[in-house]
C-alpha cells in the first residue's frame, strides 16, 4: 500500500501557500499601480515626478483586493466595490496623485474578483490615456 | 505642479527584506524543493488561472447547495437544500469527515435527498471534496468496473457551487441508503453491509445497512470465521467458500482491483436474493501501486488453483476490454475533455503541490491536468509493460 508519509509540519505548508497568495495578489496589483504610476508621471516635468506608487493608493487598494477575495459570498462584492469607489473619491480630491485613485480601486477591485485578464486590459487602457493625454488636461 | 506624497520607496525595501527572511524560514522549515513547488501552485493558481474570465460552468451539470456559513466538523449535520434549474431538493447533510491538518478544503459531506434530483439517479451521495484527480480516478474505475461486469455504484463529476463564495469540481458518490443503491444502469439492488479497509479480518468493523440486512450480517461474520480458521481443511474452506459467496462475482472483483493494483476502501457485500450468496460491490478504493496482498478473502480465494485459473481468465478479459480494445484510455480521454473547461472555471480546486506531498492545496490548472494525466499514465504505462511481458512470454514459448 501507498502511504504517504505524515507531514511533520501540516500548517506550516499551508500558511506558506497562504502567503504566497497574499504576496501574488500584492506583486499583480504593484505592477498594475507602478504601470500607470509611470504614465501618470510622464505628464510631468522631471522636477514634479512624484513616486511611481503612493502607500496611500497601494494601502486602499490592497484592502479591497483582499476583502473581495475572501468576501464572495451575497452583496458582499457589491458593497465592497461601491465603498472603495466612494472613498477613493473622497481621497482623490485631497491626496495625489489625484487621477490615479479611481483606475487603482477599479483594477484592485477586478484583481479581487479573479478578473485578471479585465484588471490586465484595464491597466492597460489607463495607461495609454494617462500617457496620450496632455500635461494640461491633469 | 508638485506632487507631494511619499512613495514606497524605503518601507518597501523593508517590507521586500521581510518577505525574504520569511521564504528563507519557510525554506528551512519546508526543505527548498517543497516550498518551491508550494509556491509555483499557489502563484500560478492565482496569477495564471485568473484570466480564464469565461464562465465555463455549463461544461459540467452544474448545481448548488445551500449549507451552513462554517466549514462543518466530522459527525454534524443539519438541513439545507440543493438548488437545480432552479428548484430547491432538500435534504439532510451529514459531514463525513474533518478537513485534513493545514488543508484549506472543505470537508466532504453526506447527502440525503428526500426528493431524487436530477443530478443522480440516488437520492443518497458522498460529494467528494479531495483532489480533483483523486475523484477522476475513483469515478474512472468505478466506470470501468460497470464495463467488466462488476458491480459498482454510481458516480460522477459534476460542478457544484458551495455558497460562500465556494465553487468547484466535486466527485459524486452514490452513498446506500436504506441498504439500497443504483448502479450506472439505474438497477437497484440491495446492499447488506458495509465494511472498512481489511475488513475480512475483523466482523465488529461490520455494520449493517438496515436492520433487514442481518441476516447478511451473519453470513459476513460466518465467512470471517472461516477464512480466520486455520484449523479447516482446503476442502472443507473450499465447499464453505462456495455456499456463501459468489465466488465468480469475487473473482472478477478482485481481477479488477488488481489490474489497477488498487484496494477496495470500503469492502460492501449485498446478498444476491436468487442464488442466497454474497456478491461485492465496488463502493470506494484506494491506489496501493501494487497488489492488495492483505486481504484475506482474496488470498483464500486465490489458494486454490481453480479459481485462480478463473481469476486469470477473468483479468485477462478486464485487461483486454479497458486496455486492448481502448476503453480505459477513451474514457478517461472523454472525462478530461469534459473536466478540463470547468477546471479552468474552479479556482479553488484542490491538489497536491508535489506528488510527495500528503497535504492538499489550491493548486493551478497546470498541476490539476498533470496529476490527472499522472495517473492515466502510469496505468497505461503498467498495462503496457503487462502487455509486452505477455507477449515476450507467448513468443519465447512459441520458439521453444
Amino acid at each position: 500500500m501507498i502511504t504517504l508519509a505524515a507531514d511533520p509540519h501540516p500548517w506550516a505548508g499551508a500558511l506558506f501557500h497562504a502567503l504566497v497568495e497574499l504576496l501574488t495578489l500584492l506583486a499583480m496589483l504593484l505592477v498594475a499601480l507602478a504601470l500607470i504610476g509611470f504614465a501618470w508621471n510622464r505628464g510631468f516635468r522631471p522636477a514634479d515626478r512624484g513616486p511611481l506608487i503612493t502607500w496611500p493608493v497601494l494601502i486602499l487598494s490592497y484592502t479591497l483586493v483582499l476583502l473581495l477575495q475572501h468576501l464572495r459570498a451575497d452583496l458582499w462584492p457589491a458593497i465592497i466595490i461601491a465603498s472603495g469607489i466612494v472613498v477613493a473619491g473622497f481621497l482623490s480630491r485631497a491626496i495625489y496623485p489625484l487621477a490615479l485613485w479611481l483606475p487603482s480601486v477599479l483594477i484592485a477591485a477586478l484583481l479581487g474578483l479573479g478578473f485578471n485578464l479585465s484588471a490586465m486590459l484595464l491597466t492597460l487602457i489607463t495607461t495609454l490615456v494617462l500617457l496620450f493625454s496632455t500635461h494640461r488636461g491633469r | 505642479m508638485k506632487q507631494h506624497t511619499a512613495g514606497i520607496g524605503k518601507g518597501g525595501g523593508v517590507l521586500f527584506g521581510g518577505i525574504l527572511v520569511s521564504f528563507v524560514v519557510f525554506g528551512v522549515f519546508l526543505t527548498p524543493g517543497r516550498a518551491l513547488r508550494i509556491a509555483k501552485a499557489a502563484s500560478f493558481n492565482l496569477a495564471i488561472d485568473g484570466f480564464f474570465e469565461q464562465g465555463a460552468e455549463d461544461a459540467l451539470p452544474a448545481f448548488a447547495l445551500q449549507l451552513p456559513a462554517r466549514t462543518p466538523r466530522s459527525g454534524e449535520g443539519g438541513n439545507g437544500s440543493l438548488v437545480h434549474a432552479g428548484i430547491a431538493y432538500p435534504f439532510n447533510w451529514k459531514a463525513l469527515e474533518d478537513v485534513p491538518e493545514g488543508s484549506r478544503r472543505p470537508a466532504s459531506i453526506g447527502l440525503s435527498l428526500e426528493l431524487q434530483a436530477p443530478i443522480a439517479p440516488c437520492r443518497a451521495l458522498r460529494i467528494d471534496a479531495g483532489p480533483v484527480a483523486q475523484s477522476f480516478q475513483q469515478h474512472l474505475l468505478l466506470r470501468c468496473a460497470n464495463t467488466v461486469g462488476v458491480d459498482a455504484i454510481w458516480s460522477d463529476v459534476q460542478y457544484v457551487d458551495l455558497g460562500r463564495g465556494e465553487a468547484g469540481i466535486r466527485g459524486l458518490f452514490e452513498w446506500p441508503q436504506g441498504g439500497w443503491v443504483t448502479d450506472a444502469a439505474f438497477r437497484q439492488m440491495a446492499v447488506s453491509t458495509v465494511g472498512p479497509m481489511s475488513a475480512w479480518k475483523s466482523p465488529e468493523t461490520w455494520h449493517a445497512t438496515a436492520t433487514e440486512h442481518d441476516g447478511a450480517m451473519k453470513r459476513v461474520r460466518t465467512l470471517i470465521g472461516v477464512l480466520a480458521d486455520t484449523a479447516l481443511s482446503s476442502y472443507a474452506r473450499h465447499d464453505s467458500l462456495l455456499r456463501m459467496v459468489d465466488v465468480d462475482a469475487f473473482l472478477r472483483y478482485y481481477a479488477l482491483l488488481d489490474l489497477f493494483q488498487a484496494a477496495d476502501q470500503r469492502p460492501a457485500v449485498l446478498l444476491d436474493p436468487e442464488r442466497d450468496r454474497l456478491r461485492p460491490l465496488l463502493m470506494a478504493t484506494a491506489p496501493c501501486g501494487q497488489v492488495d496482498s492483505s486481504n484475506a478473502l482474496r488470498a483464500m480465494l486465490l489458494s486454490d488453483m481453480s479459481w485462480r485459473y478463473r481469476y486469470e481468465g477473468y483479468q485477462q478479459e478486464a485487461f483486454r476490454i479497458l486496455h486492448t480494445e481502448g476503453f480505459y484510455e477513451g474514457e478517461a480521454h472523454r472525462l478530461q475533455r469534459r473536466l478540463t473547461p470547468a477546471l479552468r472555471t474552479d479556482r479553488r480546486k484542490v491538489g497536491m503541490a508535489t506528488a510527495d506531498d500528503p497535504a492538499e492545496y489550491p493548486v493551478d490548472l497546470g498541476r490539476a491536468r498533470e496529476e490527472i494525466r499522472s495517473l492515466r499514465r502510469t496505468c497505461i504505462a503498467r498495462w503496457d509493460e503487462r502487455a509486452a511481458a505477455t507477449t515476450n512470454t507467448t513468443g519465447n514459448g512459441t520458439d521453444r
